[in-house]
């Protein structure tokens, strides 16, 4: 037997919905929702700016450039967060001021090569003074030497 | 990176529960003039065979000083030493030569065993050079 449109209701016809959901539904028109009128004409008047604006490539491309600062500011905050990600973390890896002979690692070759540097008479780059006294000396020649035979953290002793 | 293994051997008519041993350290330069080295010391049994009690410089003038090393590993089982000399050429040993001496305070119950890596030797003018480093315990005379 055909039926047409199942959706369609026929008098004498018994509903084949759930009972709940029929009661659900007879229920609906009881709760409605609240509108007051003063959104519905604020929603009605952004959406009329919205449509209201042109929308050539052209304009995109002004508003991009309008705010380069803030594109080149996040760029360069990408490019810091990356840096701290790959970054060299201490060790031999990365080229240390004591490391005066530049061959990755502080030993003490690295003390000998300033205390040689030292008594020669040679001027030994500012940058060596480690103590912060102002003057490259022994006692700078000292620290590396010490930097070189310290025990590491994670080491047995 | 040289690489030295050794044990020591229990010293007779020692009794107590605990004991001092002196190992001298050696580094071999061959013909070049040795001017700076660093190695590293360890006792591979654990502290409970052997603890660096001190550190001593060694025979020629050039490192009669006590070497560098980082005084937390007194009272533990692994030490870097190093040390350098600027004196003339002529002052600076060549061949074997002891450059330290490290005195454990060891167990009579664990035959202390120990493992010597040389990290670096130089000459005067800071080139490395090829050397060797022994260790051997210093009999009582």
């Amino acid at each position: 037997m055909n039926h047409g449109d199942i959706n369609t209701r026929r008098d004498g016809e018994e509903s084949q919905a759930p009972e709940k959901l029929v009661a659900a539904l007879e229920e609906l028109p009881a709760r409605r929702v609240f509108v007051p009128p003063v959104v519905d004409a604020a929603v009605l008047l952004a959406a009329h700016r919205h449509l209201a604006k042109p929308r050539d490539s052209v304009t995109g491309s002004f508003r991009f450039w309008r705010n380069w600062p803030v594109w080149t500011a996040a760029c360069l905050a990408m490019l810091g967060l990356v840096y701290l990600f790959i970054r060299p973390t201490g060790g031999t890896s990365a080229i240390a001021r004591e490391d005066i002979n530049r061959d990755g690692r502080v030993d003490i070759l690295d003390a000998f090569q300033l205390a040689r540097e030292l008594g020669s008479g040679q001027k030994p780059a500012p940058g060596l003074d480690l103590n912060g006294d102002g003057v490259v000396d022994s006692r700078d020649v000292e620290i590396i030497a010490v930097q070189a035979v310290k025990l590491g953290k994670g080491g047995r002793s | 990176m040289a690489l030295t293994c050794g044990r020591l051997s229990a010293q007779p008519g020692a009794d107590a529960a605990v004991q001092f041993r002196a190992v001298d350290i050696y580094v071999d330069s061959k013909e070049q003039p040795l001017a700076a080295y660093q190695l590293e010391f360890s006792v591979t049994n654990g502290a409970s065979a052997a603890k660096i009690a001190g550190i001593e410089g060694g025979e020629s003038l050039a490192f009669s000083e006590p070497p560098f090393y980082d005084p937390r590993a007194i009272q533990h089982e692994r030490v870097i030493i190093a040390a350098f000399s600027t004196n003339a050429v002529s002052n600076l040993p060549k061949g074997k030569t002891r450059v330290a001496t490290i005195h454990l305070q060891t167990s009579r119950v664990v035959e202390p065993e120990f493992e010597l890596k040389l990290e670096v030797a130089a000459d005067l003018n800071g080139n490395r050079i090829p050397a060797q480093a022994t260790a051997r315990e210093r009999k009582a005379q």
